[in-house]
């Protein structure tokens, strides 16, 4: 006799599988217990329309199981064969039978698909033309997150930009209150201006991972800024600071969702809703928030190595918070430059730097540095490298060999030539004030002698 | 090869171990291709298994042990293994095992076709094991493959490396190698069946296996069409056709790729629902309650397969979902038929419950969670807050995996003793069944809960809160037993091969024709065939003449509908039998 059937066949080794079984079923239980068989409470009205449909799917769900369930443990324990030669009923069909239990199912999936068109129908709404929205411009890039807002510049496209993205200069009525390195939002399309000449307006065409659209001569001519906030402790080991996106209750805030690079997906639990970030196209979420809370959230469509770490939070204020939040973040409009800029123009550089700031400043935005190091180098998701203590040499190191969360830049696709632009610029913009740094690791390294 | 040789009785016992091999490597026999499919399958399993060991292994706790690359790799690994590499071959394995028995052909239409696809597959998947190897290692962007982050094109920041064009590569093999399957099966079903064999007498198992060769044949091409528009955007064309940044379209991809692999969870499932239904058909002595209802709730699956690939592209922002969610939902009619039909079948019988049989019934239970879980995200604003969530995962493991897995088990269980003319050990098949069932359980119904919590998918390290903590743990020790449930079965087929207790042609009273010739099977299959009259000419030779005055017994007669399909209209055999 082997030994799995000696095992079996002995009070004791029955005894022992039985129990292995039953510790495992309290085990899971005991898991049970603690996990809630529902979606999260929803933080918001489109939520809890999903919620309630959740449920609804979720009853007829647990009745279908439970019968079903029931049908099948009792055929398996009512009818056994008692004897060798028995011969149960060769009854094959049965036709009130077979149509109940297609007709039954096609009336519940039917209902499920009506109820369920309406509740889509309902979470789809936008707002009312004349209602009040709040507008985030969120832009996923491997791997974090920026949310970008905007107010009025105070001035009007005065010629159609076509959707051509080599059709990169524009005429705005009072082009004096632009200056460089602005971003500009037009419709849904973030525009960075490079330089002015007379009249003429040169910008680089859809940033921050937007698409390149047509203008009507008219449009209005927003001013888009950085509204990214950053939470220091950071909630998975490696991610030091999380992105925050701050909104308010009460009013409809679109989510204008987009990506630089790859696919991302948006998705916060507790809105009870996800969207993809698809690189080339803008996508549009509608959340109206009923609470005020922090809530945990995390990029949901797999985008390479970090994914994992894509985290970011949503806070939600109350309205009057929130207006003094954005007053603070929008700042006032910078000063007007005279002239021209741009172009052949160096930004002022101190002295003994290698390297070219302008090209430098350039390639900062156009390669997402400011994404996690923010506009001007002060720190976001990433730490404060304006006017960087490190050396280049050891800067060149990291851009090769990261140390901790930062994308790798091989040679191919950022020279030595260019990261010494990049670091040149940077030692020409202000530092923060020391309560505001974000530290750097590699900083502290090179402080603590390294 | 070797040890399974010395489990074929006849004719090569005695042959010199070499001239064995050589014997298996040059075969054409349907028979012993559907059993290196079976044995290369199963190894590929194994491998994946082992490789859901290392991810459970990295998120029992949050914090990492391997890195994020190694975590990528291994994912993405796991499903192309088990998908491309095992369900689908143990699926193939089976229709060309026993369905040219089934229509008592001698072989398939093409026999060298057959072996060619084999090898393919094969090599297929010898192509994605060398991918470890490689410079940068395997594809580690899921087995979706969603460009670009597929791609090396200048806005992917970590590009992969040639492992990813080892797997577009693979997989297009293992695609060609499905083609020429499903083409076989579909030749032998039309144009080989034994007289009397008509279409209303098939088995159940060799109508999926008919419904499986469209699918494939239909949907394969698309496939195939997407992974090499995805290697030419990787050498040479820059992504212009799946990255915006130079004019290409990331839903393109998507479209392609779901419009195969939504057929394909069909084409995994669909083999396994045969093999119950044929496993209920004999452990039962009943006929399958609604044959034809059975035969049309499968084309149903099969047709309405084809219009729901959008459904896996719900939150692109990208689809008609009005369109998509109503086709979902309709899937569940002719699933929920198959369903009834199964337990109706069982009802009244007088039921048996060998291995074969408790996994078949083990595949009631997990496709009736897997079934409900999807009408979950058949409702699309449900499936915008569960989507990319571990309860999709629960979902679809619920169904195309151990659903799927579950059948092909009851299959082992079922034609072992017609493979090797042995019994598989009863005691461990039992063990077997409830670590792997109980296992599985805790796995997947954990994974649903997890996913309502809100963790996505595809993550190698998560935010430390207690809750998701202990369910991660729950899931990870599941894991462990169904691998211990695993490394039983395994042991049983080795002990079974060597110490079996000897099967003779016919050990579960077959209904169907494989069970009329020796275990195992002669090359040319049947030395003779029994007259076939139903879609049980055996059952009909053992029990005919007692049944004969029994109102509801008849035998299906293939030239009309009149003695089939209505409950209560008496046919007794022997007017059918005049009528054939």
């Amino acid at each position: 006799m082997r030994a799995h059937q000696r095992l079996w066949r002995t009070r004791w080794g029955r005894l022992t599988l039985v129990m292995g079984a039953v510790a495992l079923a309290l085990l899971a239980l005991s898991g049970l217990a603690q996990a809630q068989v529902a979606l999260p409470e929803a933080v918001s009205e489109q939520g809890d329309s999903i919620r309630a449909l959740y449920f609804l799917v979720f009853g007829i769900g647990v009745a279908v199981f439970i019968i079903v369930e029931a049908m099948i443990l009792w055929v398996v324990f009512r009818y056994k064969r008692k004897s060798d030669d028995e011969l149960p009923t060769q009854i094959g069909h049965n036709a009130t039978a077979e149509i109940l239990w297609t007709g039954i199912p096609t009336v519940i999936v039917i209902a499920l698909f009506i109820i369920s068109f309406f509740v889509l129908q309902d979470i789809q709404a936008a707002a009312d033309p004349d209602e009040e929205t709040v507008v985030v411009d969120v832009q996923g890039r491997q791997w974090a997150w920026a949310f970008n807002y905007a107010v009025p510049l105070g001035t009007d496209l005065a010629e159609a930009v076509s959707e051509n993205p080599s059709d990169t200069e524009i005429m705005l009525e009072d082009p004096s209150l632009v200056v460089p390195f602005m971003t500009l939002k037009l419709g849904v399309e973030h525009m960075r201006v490079v330089a002015r000449t007379g009249d003429v307006v040169t910008v680089e065409r859809a940033v921050n991972g937007t698409v390149p659209i047509r203008h009507a001569a008219g449009s209005e001519v927003m001013r888009s800024f950085n509204g990214t906030d950053t939470v220091a402790e950071g909630r998975l080991q490696q991610a030091d600071n999380t992105p925050i996106v701050t909104v308010p209750v009460g009013p409809m805030i679109r989510f204008n969702i987009a990506s630089a690079d790859v696919l991302h997906a948006f998705y916060t639990p507790q809105f009870l809703t996800k969207l993809d970030a698809v690189p080339g196209r803008v996508q549009t979420l509608w959340v109206r928030i009923t609470e005020a809370g922090d809530f945990a959230s995390q990029c949901a469509e797999f985008c390479g190595r970090d994914h994992a770490r894509m985290i970011y939070t949503v806070r939600a204020l109350e309205p009057a918070d929130f207006e003094a939040w954005f007053a603070d973040k929008a700042g006032s409009a910078p000063e007007p430059i005279d002239g021209d800029f741009g172009g052949e123009e160096e930004v002022e550089q101190e002295e003994g730097a290698v390297g070219n700031a302008t090209n430098g400043q350039s390639l900062f935005f156009s390669l997402g540095c400011n994404v996690c190091h923010g506009d001007s180098g002060e720190g976001l998701v990433g730490p404060t490298i304006a006017k960087t203590i490190v050396p280049l040499d050891r800067v060149i190191t990291q851009y090769r060999e990261p140390l901790e969360a930062m994308t790798a830049f091989p040679p191919d696709q950022v020279s030595d030539e260019d990261v010494a632009d990049i670091y040149a610029w940077l030692q020409t913009v202000p530092r923060p004030p020391e309560a505001a740094v974000i530290p750097s690791k590699l900083a502290e390294l090179i402080e603590a002698g390294g | 090869m070797a040890t399974l040789a010395g489990a074929q009785t006849t004719p090569y016992a005695g042959a010199n171990v070499w001239r064995t091999v050589l014997e298996w490597l040059t075969t054409v026999d349907h028979k012993k291709i559907g059993i290196m499919y079976l044995w290369a399958a199963g190894a590929f399993g194994l491998v994946g298994m082992a490789f859901s060991l290392v991810m459970r292994t990295e998120l029992a706790q949050a914090g990492t042990i391997i890195s994020a690359e190694t975590y990528n790799s291994i994912f993405t690994m796991h499903g192309s293994v088990m998908i491309f590499l095992f369900l689908l071959p143990v699926g193939a394995a089976f229709m060309n095992y026993s369905m040219p028995l089934q229509i008592g052909a001698l072989d398939m239409a093409f026999p060298r076709i057959n072996a060619l696809s084999f090898w393919i597959f094969l090599f297929g998947g010898a192509l994605l094991a060398m991918s470890f190897a490689v410079e940068g290692g395997t594809a580690s962007a899921g087995w979706t493959a969603y460009p670009p982050v597929t791609l090396d094109t200048g806005n992917n920041a970590e590009p992969p490396g040639a492992g990813m064009d080892m797997w577009l590569v693979g997989v297009i093999l293992l695609g060609q190698a499905s083609i020429f399957g499903s083409v076989n099966f579909l030749v032998t079903i039309f144009k080989m069946r034994a007289p009397g064999m008509t279409m209303w007498r098939l088995p159940l198992f060799t109508w999926t296996t008919l419904v499986t060769g469209l699918l494939i044949l239909l949907s394969t091409p698309v496939l195939a069409a997407a992974l090499v528009l995805g290697f030419i955007d990787r050498n040479g064309a820059e992504g212009a056709f799946f990255d915006p940044a130079n004019g290409g379209q990331p839903l393109l991809w998507q479209n392609l790729f779901w419009f195969y692999s939504h057929p394909a969870v069909y084409i995994m499932i669909l083999p396994a629902m045969g093999i119950v239904s044929d496993v209920f058909g004999v452990f039962t002595r009943r006929p399958i309650f609604g044959y034809r209802s059975m035969v049309l709730a499968l084309v149903g699956i099969g047709l309405l397969g084809f219009i729901v690939w959008a459904h896996h592209m719900f939150t692109t922002g990208g689809v008609f979902l009005p369109f998509f969610m109503g086709a979902t939902f309709l899937i569940a009619v002719p699933t929920g038929v198959k369903m009834f039909n199964w337990i109706a079948t069982m009802w009244r019988g007088s039921n048996v419950f060998p291995t074969a049989m408790l996994f078949s019934v083990g595949f009631l239970m997990l496709f009736l969670i897997g079934g409900i879980t999807g009408v979950f995200h058949a409702a699309v604003p449900v499936d915008f807050a569960l989507h990319d969530t571990y309860f999709v995962v629960g979902h679809f493991h619920y169904t195309m995996s151990i659903a799927a897995t579950f059948g092909f088990l009851a299959g082992c269980y079922y034609w072992f003793p017609k493979m090797f003319g042995k019994f598989m050990n009863e005691g461990l098949g039992k063990l077997h069944f409830w670590l792997l069932f109980i296992g599985v359980n805790l796995v997947f119904f954990t994974q649903l809960l997890l996913g309502l919590d809100g963790m996505p998918r595809r993550i190698n390290d998560y935010v430390a809160n207690p809750g998701w903590e202990l369910m991660n743990m729950l899931i990870t020790i599941g894991a462990f037993v169904s691998a211990a449930g695993m490394m039983v079965f395994l042991y049983n087929v080795f002990y079974s091969l060597k110490w079996g207790e000897r099967a003779g042609s016919d050990p579960w009273e077959g209904t169907t024709l494989e069970w009329a010739t020796t275990s195992p099977p002669p090359a040319h299959n049947f030395d003779s065939l029994p007259e076939i009259r139903s879609e049980r000419p055996l059952f009909d030779l053992r029990f005919g003449e007692r049944l004969q005055d029994d109102p509801h017994y008849h035998v299906n007669n293939g030239h009309n509908g009149n003695g089939h399909g209505r409950g209560g209209t008496a046919q007794p055999s022997e007017s059918a039998r005049e009528e054939g």
